[in-house]
């Protein structure tokens, strides 16, 4: 089960700085977290590498929060 | 032994204002600047086709290089947008362009980004086949033919240029065995139709994930670390792919360059437009690995002599 600390890590990984608590914004837009096309790209990689599970891009589109991502992979 | 002995570049006068362009698809100058890395992107213009670049490249390499085209025993071009979509080969028309003598042995190499690694050593092989001791590698595969401008994943990366690399028995850098792979299962994430058709997040996962991978299985072959190798120049397919492969190669970060502010990605010229500026540096020892189209992969070393 993947917790809000993995995605830190994911995104500290990614070395991609973002400027607010995610915990506060668990159901923002990625664009409203300042995550960006590629930033998501990123992302996903590290998230890869710590769960060992592939996203597959039939379901990418549908993951568009943090929370989205957690109960993906919950 | 043959090597590499000297490099031509041309750049078309015609440029895209990439910041002006990404305005249009609601994209941030922060953007294009710190993901992209390309502010212009070279656009060959409406009376210049493939080969004209080529010439143009080669033109640039017999200046620099004071090769006389008497001398030139054979031409291959690598691109996948030639003049009349391919047929004849553009390495043909660039012959004749040229004026060069009948006797050269004119071919084209169809691979994208891969192409400039692949295509060394497949001139080399031909070379010590044939018994020649000059021989021209030319990338030119301007993208701007088959992107759609209307298309915010492609249109945003693209640049037009073309190189030209001398190889030859007098050479500055020794060009090693590379390492080639490809996964054609997964051919559909860069493909051409009516226009050039990306899947932007499988072209970004398979670089990250395959590119360090090969890199690593290179050194180790090699017998050599990270810290052996001065430069790593990399394909620059977006300052983002550069930046993971650097991340996942490891080490210092200054030794993988990322320098298309004026040339975004120029698919198999990416790599020679680098090394066209290295001949006086005091780098060694340089990794260079293309990655894209297929998709192919691959990885070599050269050697300063």
């Amino acid at each position: 089960m993947l917790k809000l600390d993995d995605i830190g890590k994911a995104l500290k990984s990614a070395s991609i700085d973002v400027s607010v608590e995610l915990e506060e914004h668990l159901d923002s837009s990625f664009e409203d977290v300042g995550l960006d096309s590629l930033d998501i790209f990123n992302l996903f990689l590290e998230l890869e590498t710590i769960t060992g599970k592939v996203v597959p891009d039939s379901d990418i589109d549908s993951l568009l929060t943090i929370a989205d991502i957690l109960k993906y992979h919950s | 032994m043959i090597g590499i002995k000297a490099i031509g570049t041309y750049l078309p006068e015609n440029s895209i204002d990439n910041i002006e362009q990404a305005a249009r698809f609601n994209e941030t100058e922060e953007f294009i600047k710190k993901k992209i890395g390309a502010s212009f992107l070279p656009k060959l213009s409406d009376d210049q086709d493939t080969s004209d670049l080529a010439v143009k490249a080669v033109e640039d390499l017999l200046s620099k290089s004071q090769l006389n085209k008497n001398d030139i025993q054979a031409i291959v071009v690598v691109t996948q947008n030639g003049d009349f979509g391919g047929l004849p080969h553009t390495s043909a028309i660039v012959q004749g362009k040229l004026g060069l003598s009948n006797s050269v042995s004119a071919f084209d190499i169809s691979l994208g980004c891969s192409g400039y690694v692949i295509g060394l050593s497949i001139l080399k092989s031909h070379m010590q086949e044939m018994g020649f001791t000059n021989a021209i590698l030319v990338t030119a595969d301007p993208y701007s033919k088959i992107v759609d401008k209307n298309d915010r994943v492609t249109s945003l990366l693209f640049g037009d240029a073309a190189t030209a690399t001398l190889l030859s028995e007098d050479a500055i850098f020794d060009i090693s065995r590379p390492m080639i792979q490809t996964d054609g299962s997964e051919f559909e994430a860069l493909v051409k139709k009516d226009s050039l058709i990306m899947n932007g997040r499988k072209v970004f996962n398979f670089a990250a994930t395959n590119v360090p991978t090969q890199i690593k299985a290179f050194l180790e072959k090699q017998e050599m670390t990270k810290d052996d190798i001065d430069l790593f120049l990399l394909h620059q397919g977006s300052g983002a792919i550069v930046d993971v492969i650097a991340r996942k190669v490891g080490g210092d970060k200054s030794k993988f360059p990322l320098d298309i502010e004026h040339t975004g990605n120029t698919v198999s010229s990416s790599i020679p437009l680098l090394l066209s500026k290295e001949f006086e540096s005091d780098k060694n020892k340089i990794i260079i690995s293309g990655f894209g189209v297929g998709l192919s992969w691959a990885t070599n070393l050269l050697e300063r002599r």
